[in-house]
């Protein structure tokens, strides 16, 4: 065991192995950064290159990317309020408001830090621990995916802004969106009005670009024209001061937190990475000692979706590598990579395979410093963006919101769902809705609905089933214990 | 005037240049002459993406063009199929369809395209016979005891299928109306997770490929069973797993990965590129990917591609018919 373990660490440390890893991580950041463009996109794209290298050059180089594009989608979340890859949406919430204070680069250097802490927490869980995590993931039915998702929603139900009844009608109108497509039980079309794109349900990706990038785009192009083509008003600051040590300790725990929630949810297959993130978010804002600047520019908001967002990266690997059962998107792409190279996951994978997965493991954690390093190099030229003039910066946002939404699913009707989002998502923020709630409920609500029929099928209709099985039993007692605390303790949000 | 020069010579070679893209499409060219494009109706990183891409991995050898994969997922294949309806019949535009796209969707809605007269059935490179698994630890042991049991308990036994109207679904029904068995039915989103919730024991039988989610491992092991196995004949990777026949269920069900053309490609094309992918599935490169994916190839084209999807479509149609399926 040791001398594979040495075997392995020693194959995996190659100039031309980091190299490859550098480049992964290089890519990843790149392509997270381009809204629309997404991780899963990414590793798709590279697959077929990775089939004429050997594996421990291959892997290791498409984990790269996985773990940039991660980080890489926080920052035009952070610069222009577009979530570069779906889970940033979290990150858009404070990173945003932090930018336009003329902090980009801080917030950017905090995204930085938390995903690189929370991807190497993740990664030492995946390696110590993906046996046991494995057979936990296992272990959740339909029944206990529903319990799951009823405490995320209760911790989540913080997240509603200022008004608490603006936040329920935004979480409405999620659950609305979500249910479009076909009903996952029956086959019967939801809310499709005979267009065939509605058919599948309106996607991610589309939904996000039309209601934060297209709705900011729109909201920006309110102002006098000559405002537009001067200089933004904080571009002195060019992308603000680098973040204080302070800063990263005071939300140390925040990270440690979202790392232990984006792993645990991230290996537990079919959940993802926006949930894991939004979950994280909403446990820090429950936990803050000032909750109130969530949602206007806190650190520990971008800490907190950043970290459980990277957290995923190492344990949606977790069910992939043991069980042979893709944890995500890219972990389902990452699992075909190894199948192709003769690396068939599952049970048997590490006594068949172990130099080569000691030799990934390796390559997977020296990723983090890599991107750290990289993330740090690259931090100023992202953070000048601020600096540039509206006038050029909006077309080019567009521009970047038409080809996201059309190479989601090479689908022009997700291009105009998007532009209907986005006018849809001006008028909501014009009249002071909260976006988040409705982001939440459209990712939750249709797993969440789908589970709870599933587990009632299996039951033959018996709703006690909710309370007979034990994991189940206990997200649904831990999600009552938050609603009476967060009763007991009164909200500390106060409205304006 | 030398302005009223300039807009001359402009419009002058802007309208030289249509000559010539209308030489470029003409048939003076040799077919391909540019980059084959294949359209995926599935997702990235399943079985199907893999298998297209191993395809393109060598196919400019014998195309002498790049093939570009198009994932493009979404609405059940419809938005994928409809792209390759409108596209231009030339040949360069092709789709890596599998079966339920053809052979069950169209009986369960309206899909808006005829699958057996709108396209032109080009090449079946690889096939995946489905299996029915169960943990190894149920009570019952094969596919006769499952059956008794199913009998004896009705609406107990619980099977959980990639979806409604999937494949796995109509292999369950045919089941139920060839034993008269009553089992549950539990629809998942996808066969990942329905595989997942079976080897968790939520639910009792599940469907399962040979090559994936270590199903072989597993049934080395002792950890699962394979009920039966939806092909003709046995497979040699289980060889003692029966087939449904043996079991007494009349049902054939493969992943098919078959290269589609839209109607009224050229046939002296369609023949080219029947060429050109018989001799790949000999490429070494292309066999030890699709061996590493525990897969081989399975050629099949001409009009015995044709028939067997026309046999299939009939059969599925006659299986939902049986339930009360109409189209809507």
């Amino acid at each position: 065991m040791l001398d594979q373990i040495i075997e392995g660490i020693m194959m995996a440390l190659t100039w031309k192995a980091i190299l490859f890893v550098a480049i992964g991580v290089f890519a990843g950041i790149t392509v997270g950064a381009i809204p629309g463009l997404t991780g899963v996109m990414a590793t798709a794209i590279l697959v077929p290159f990775s089939f004429f290298m050997p594996p421990e050059l291959g892997i290791p180089f498409l984990l790269g990317v996985h773990k940039g594009a991660l980080f890489g989608g926080s920052i035009p979340a952070i610069l222009v309020n577009t979530p570069g890859t779906p889970p940033a949406a979290a990150t858009c919430l404070d990173g945003y408001p932090l930018a336009q204070k003329g902090e980009a680069k801080s917030a950017i250097q905090m995204s930085l830090y938390s995903s690189t802490l929370g991807d190497t927490f993740s990664d030492i869980a995946l390696i110590v621990a993906a046996i046991p995590l494995a057979a936990l993931a296992l272990k959740f039915g339909p029944a206990d995916f529903f319990g799951l998702l009823v405490m995320g929603l209760t911790v989540i139900s913080s997240v509603t802004g200022s008004s608490v009844p603006k936040g329920i009608i935004s979480a409405l109108i999620g659950l609305l969106i979500g249910a479009v497509g076909f009903d996952a039980v029956t086959g019967a079309e939801r809310f499709t009005f005979g267009f065939d794109t509605l058919q599948g349900g309106i996607g991610l990706v589309p939904l996000l670009i039309g209601l934060f990038a297209i709705s900011e785009v729109l909201i920006q192009v309110e102002k006098k024209l000559h405002l537009l083509s001067e200089k933004p008003t904080t571009a002195h600051l060019k992308g603000g001061r680098p973040l204080k040590m302070q800063e990263l300790k005071d939300s140390g725990r925040t990270i440690l937190r979202s790392s232990i929630i984006g792993t645990i949810v991230g290996a537990i297959p079919g959940t993802g990475s926006s949930i894991a993130t939004f979950i994280g978010y909403g446990a820090a804002q429950r936990a803050s000692k000032k909750p109130e600047e969530f949602g206007k520019g806190s650190y520990e908001g971008v800490a907190a979706a950043e970290a459980a967002n990277s957290a995923v990266a190492g344990a949606d690997l977790i069910p992939t590598l043991t069980l042979g059962i893709p944890g995500g998107g890219t972990a389902a792409i990452l699992m075909g990579a190894f199948i192709a190279q003769g690396l068939r996951p599952g049970p048997s994978l590490f006594e068949e395979n172990a130099v080569t997965m000691y030799a990934i493991f390796t390559l997977l954690l020296i990723g983090n410093p890599i991107m750290l390093i990289q993330g740090w190099l690259l931090t100023d030229l992202f953070a000048a963006v601020v600096t540039i003039r509206q006038a050029i910066l909006i077309p080019c946002i567009l521009l970047f919101c038409v080809i996201g939404g059309y190479i989601y699913h090479n689908n022009l009707g997700d291009v105009e769902l998007a532009l209907i989002a986005g006018i849809f998502g001006y008028v909501f923020r014009k009249l002071k809705f909260p976006l988040a709630p409705l982001v939440i409920a459209y990712i939750i609500t249709p797993m969440a609905e789908r589970s709870f029929k599933q587990a009632l099928l299996i039951s033959g209709g018996d709703y006690t089933v909710f309370f007979t099985k034990p994991i189940s039993l206990f997200f649904i007692l831990l999600a009552a214990v938050i609603l009476i605390l967060s009763v007991w303790k009164q909200p500390k949000v106060s409205g304006e | 005037m030398s302005k009223l020069k300039f807009v001359l010579v402009v419009v002058l070679a802007l309208s030289l240049s249509t000559i010539f893209m209308g030489l470029s499409d003409s048939h003076a060219r040799k077919f391909p002459w540019k980059p084959i494009k294949v359209i995926v109706p599935l997702g990235a990183g399943g079985s199907h993406d893999l298998n297209t891409r191993a395809v393109a991995a060598v196919a400019y050898d014998y195309l002498g063009q790049p093939m570009i994969v198009q994932l493009m997922p979404g609405a059940g294949g419809k938005i994928a199929m409809h792209a390759l309806k409108k596209a231009k019949n030339d040949g360069h535009t092709l789709l890596m369809s599998s079966a339920s796209h053809l052979t069950i969707g169209p009986h369960v809605r309206n899909m808006g395209y005829d699958p057996l007269n709108d396209f032109e059935f080009v090449f079946m490179f690889t096939k995946a016979d489905y299996m029915m698994a169960a943990l190894a630890s149920q009570p019952w042991k094969g596919f006769k005891q499952f059956i008794a049991a199913a009998k004896k308990n009705p609406n107990k036994i619980s099977y959980g299928s990639s979806g409604i109207y999937g494949t796995g679904h109509l292999m369950l029904l045919k089941i139920m109306a060839d034993t008269g068995a009553k089992i549950k039915h539990i629809p998942f989103k996808g066969g990942g997770p329905a595989y997942r919730a079976g080897l968790g024991g939520h639910i009792d039988t599940f469907g399962a490929l040979p090559a994936t989610g270590g199903t072989l491992g597993r049934y080395k092991r002792g950890q699962v069973q394979i009920l039966g196995v939806c092909s003709k004949k046995r497979i040699k990777m289980f060889p003692k797993v029966p087939t449904m026949i043996e079991n007494g269920v009349d049902f054939v069900l493969a992943s098919k990965r078959t290269i589609i053309a839209p109607k009224g490609t050229p046939q002296d094309r369609i023949d080219f590129l029947v060429g050109a992918f018989k001799k790949l599935v000999k490429n070494k490169t292309y066999k030890k990917l699709l061996k590493k994916m525990g897969e081989k190839p399975s050629p099949l084209y001409g009009p015995a591609l044709k028939a067997d999807f026309v046999a299939e479509h009939a059969a599925f149609g006659k299986i939902l018919a049986s339930i009360g399926v109409k189209k809507k």
